[in-house]
């Protein structure tokens, strides 16, 4: 395959890939600029690493890990462990459910509000409920792209629901007052 | 299966992530434990929240753009374009052999004609040369 019939076949694979891309980067670097910058940059080194990708695997998941990695880079290691959840707070065991009817919260909550509550939520928590809720990947392909097991990948996705469900009825209760 | 197992399954039985017998047991648990019932219509509506796809960030027209244009051009491509500016047409040149002919024969006929006026251009030209000697001579002085 010569540079054209490369060019050609990376920009079909990948370019449809964009909407992932910069959506998982939007949340991960929560600003519109950054965001873009990062796409970018993910783009550039997808096609730097093309060779390495092995037609047939999980096109999706080799660059959204690419996507991931280049975000991680970019928000630094001082920043990255300010936002990480510790370790000992991931072992923990899922506290007080308590939860209220969930009529009323898929009532009461709006596009900003629930935004507002995935953005507060730690990077590692934010991209596992990304990459399930919004891109729809199985548990299999966020290990594959976050580099984390499988049950971490349950264990996070369960802190991360339970806390949004008790930031978005925080919202709720506060909304009624 | 007690609770608290219950709650370590949960979000792995929504997503269908459990094997067949451990997804048998959470059932067998929420039939008989209204927490945990309770557990699962939390997640559920945290869920249906998360799908709905204005939560998603659209992608701003220009970065397709962007994109592209960072992308490294690929080396046949530069040798192709490179190579396209130096290789003209091969009808360029009788084109343009063919166009000084016409205007030549043109000029012929128009001067034919009488159209150019001989003397007035006969009388420039004398007024040319004239200046140009003049300044020869102012030169020399």
């Amino acid at each position: 395959m010569n540079d054209e019939q490369t060019r050609t076949r990376f920009e079909t694979l990948l370019l449809p890939l964009m909407k992932d891309a910069y959506n998982l980067t939007r949340w991960l670097m929560k600003n519109q600029e950054d965001a873009e910058d990062m796409v970018q940059e993910s783009y550039l080194r997808a096609y730097r690493f093309f060779g390495t990708f092995h037609e047939g695997t999980n096109c999706r998941a080799w660059f959204l890990r690419i996507v991931r990695n280049t975000c991680y880079t970019a928000l630094g290691d001082h920043d990255l462990k300010q936002k990480q959840v510790p370790l000992d707070s991931e072992a923990d065991e899922i506290e007080d459910t308590s939860p209220l009817p969930s009529v009323s919260l898929s009532k009461k909550a709006t596009v900003e509000s629930v935004r507002e509550a995935i953005a507060a939520l730690p990077v590692d928590f934010r991209e596992v409920v990304v990459l399930r809720e919004l891109e729809g990947l199985s548990y299999k392909e966020i290990s594959a792209v976050s580099g984390i097991p499988l049950g971490t990948v349950m264990s996070r996705l369960a802190r991360a629901r339970h806390q949004l469900y008790l930031l978005l009825s925080d919202r709720k209760q506060h909304d009624q007052l | 299966m007690n609770c608290q197992e219950c709650h370590d399954y949960i979000d792995a039985y929504i997503d269908n992530e459990l094997d067949i017998s451990s997804t048998i047991l959470v059932k067998q648990h929420l039939r008989d434990c209204l927490d945990c019932q309770q557990l699962l219509e939390s997640r559920k509506a945290v869920g249906a929240l998360l799908h709905n796809p204005q939560i998603r960030f659209e992608v701003p027209d220009s970065l397709l753009g962007r994109v592209q244009s960072a992308l490294p051009v690929p080396r046949s491509a530069v040798k192709q374009r490179s190579s396209s500016r130096l290789v003209l047409p091969w009808f360029t040149i009788p084109l343009a052999l063919a166009a000084t002919i016409a205007v030549m024969l043109g000029l012929a006929f128009l001067n034919q004609e009488g159209v150019i006026d001989r003397s007035q251009g006969n009388a420039l030209a004398q007024e040319a040369i004239s200046s140009h000697v003049r300044s020869l001579h102012e030169r020399r002085l």
